[in-house]
């Protein structure tokens, strides 16, 4: 019956959102992540209270600015002499850097996300010049959406120099659920539908498409009624999409325990010519 | 004699040089379209939300930054800000190149784009870059959140230096599509705050908070972009995607054949490992 329920999911799914379609393991996920706590019906789930911002300690001896909340390391290393060009070389000096930097704690609550590249343009010779790469901190073994990140910059020759960070410090919290876990499921996929339908709204404008092909648990950071900052166990979801040949991607999270329905309506900003 | 020479020249230098510093009086306009006529480019819901949150921030920027660094204090003098906007049926060519757009030291612009234009109110009605323009503007800074409009390998950046932008020292925009949604005003308010109160450099002002974007929000992959001409200035050679805010140039800068060349940076990201 369960593998029933699936099928006729996917296929409305596929359905209704032509421009954007779920790969079929991904509802196999969700349903994965949301079958877990099914007969665990005691209205309790776990939520996480930001409790503040910390300042890592460094292993190396840098400048430390702290910005709007931000810390900006600055780093004058010259060391390495490879010039960037492919990401799985930069992944591993990122790798090696987080450690040498920070130590090995906070290299193992990381998550190198993405990792890319600066280029530049002079009149027509295109180079790279620099990485960038992004961080998500793991609390608890899954990935923060939220001001908690590692953002790393690097030179063309493959030298860190420049850091910037916010990194949070949480609390558990038990939290009671006031639905039925079974509604709170329900939701979870209606808001899922909702979601893909206005990606699918957006790319049928552009006239392309694009798929959601994976799911993976987080924490969602959202600052309760009286402004207290809490993680919350969330889904982040990713699919892509061909931009004039390029594949980009798309992120976003539903709540695991949702709430209420929240808008997100992308809207394309690009004029298609008209035929006249 | 040499001595009156060297006066004569020095005061050329100075009437001809451009000065470096803080604007004083830092002039700062929107340009959004939520409705168009006849919706002929299909209407769009944020763009106005967009652009007041820009302005909202470039405000709280500037009075940020004046308390910073004391400027309120007795002697000191405070950066003072102007601001406006045009909405819906008020953006229109005349409007955008008028005397009032014209004199505006940082022009933002959201609504649908192409490579190389971007729509306004009227029907059919595009802003060209190979539109002539009227002449040298005050517009320092341009900054365009229009899909494609520098879509690389498809467009052609030279020709807004001439025209529509001529003067300007760098142009903000995106070689890919772009879209707008809550989080996208949010990120575009974290540039004002980067580059004005910040004093980061406008690129990566720019690109820095697309990355928060797309890092902290989610949302659709943005590809960051900024074109500009390079080249000398009172001998000393100026990249202006490094302009700072607190170390800008006070005027309109290559617009004759006084520079060196063209340049464009831009920002591409490897798959998402989410795990």
């Amino acid at each position: 019956m369960p593998k029933l329920y699936l099928v006729i999911l996917v296929f409305s799914i596929s359905l209704i959102h032509a421009q954007f379609v779920s790969k079929p393991a991904v509802l196999e996920q969700i349903n994965a992540f949301l079958q877990e706590d099914v007969d665990t019906v005691d209205s309790t789930y776990t939520v996480l209270e930001v409790i503040g911002k910390e300042k890592l300690s460094l292993n190396v001896n840098a400048v430390v600015e702290e910005f709007d909340g931000r810390y900006v390391v600055q780093l004058n290393s010259s060391s390495r002499k490879i010039k960037l060009q492919e990401e799985s070389v930069l992944r591993n000096f990122v790798a090696d850097d987080l450690k040498h930097v920070f130590g090995n704690d906070v290299f193992k609550s990381c998550q190198i996300t993405r990792v890319g590249f600066e280029h530049q343009q002079r009149n027509g010779h295109s180079e790279i010049v620099g990485g960038v790469v992004m961080v998500h901190q793991l609390v608890h073994g899954h990935l923060v959406r939220g001001p908690a990140y590692i953002f790393m910059f690097y030179d063309a020759l493959s030298n860190l120099k420049m850091i910037e960070y916010s990194w949070i410090q949480t609390e558990k919290k038990v939290v009671k659920n006031l639905a039925r876990n079974t509604d709170v499921k329900q939701l979870h996929k209606s808001m899922l539908t909702q979601k893909m339908s206005e990606i699918s709204e957006s790319l049928t404008k552009e006239n392309t498409r694009g798929e959601l092909y994976k799911a993976v648990r987080s924490w969602r950071m959202m600052t309760d009624s009286i402004g207290i900052n809490v993680l919350v166990p969330s889904i982040t979801y990713l699919g892509k999409y061909d931009d004039a040949g390029t594949m980009r991607y798309v992120s976003f999270d539903i709540d695991e325990f949702p709430a209420k329905s929240e808008a997100f309506k992308p809207e394309i900003c690009s004029k298609r010519e008209e035929k006249r | 004699m040499k001595k009156f020479i060297l006066a004569i020249a020095l005061s050329f230098v100075s009437v001809f040089s451009i000065t470096q510093g803080r604007l004083l009086n830092f002039s700062f306009t929107t340009y959004a379209i939520n409705n168009y006529e006849n919706a002929w480019a299909g209407n769009m819901n944020w763009s106005i939300i967009i652009a007041d949150s820009l302005r909202y921030a470039v405000n709280v920027s500037v009075l940020m930054m004046n308390l910073s660094h004391n400027y309120y204090q007795a002697g000191a003098t405070p950066t003072t800000l102007s601001l406006n906007y045009f909405e819906d049926a008020d953006v229109t060519s005349s409007n955008f190149l008028s005397q009032a757009a014209k004199n505006y030291n940082f022009v933002f612009y959201h609504g649908h784009g192409l490579p190389n234009k971007f729509t306004l109110w009227n029907q059919y009605s595009y802003m060209v870059n190979t539109n002539p323009g009227i002449g040298v503007r005050n517009t320092y800074w341009a900054w365009l959140s229009a899909c494609t409009v520098f879509r690389n390998g498809y467009s052609d950046q030279e020709p807004w230096f001439d025209g529509v932008f001529k003067g300007v020292h760098s142009i903000l925009g995106v070689s890919s599509l772009t879209f707008g949604y809550l989080t996208i005003a949010k990120g575009y308010q974290n540039f004002a705050v980067r580059w004005i109160y910040g004093n980061q450099k406008i690129w990566d002002a720019y690109y820095i908070a697309v990355m928060n974007i797309i890092h902290t929000e989610g949302g659709f992959d943005i590809e960051p972009k900024i074109v500009y001409r390079y080249g000398y200035i009172n001998g000393n050679f100026f990249d202006p995607w490094e302009e700072k805010f607190l170390n800008a140039y006070k005027g309109p800068v290559f617009y004759n054949d006084d520079y060196e060349g063209i340049g464009s940076r831009w920002i591409t990201l490897g798959d998402p490992h989410y795990e």
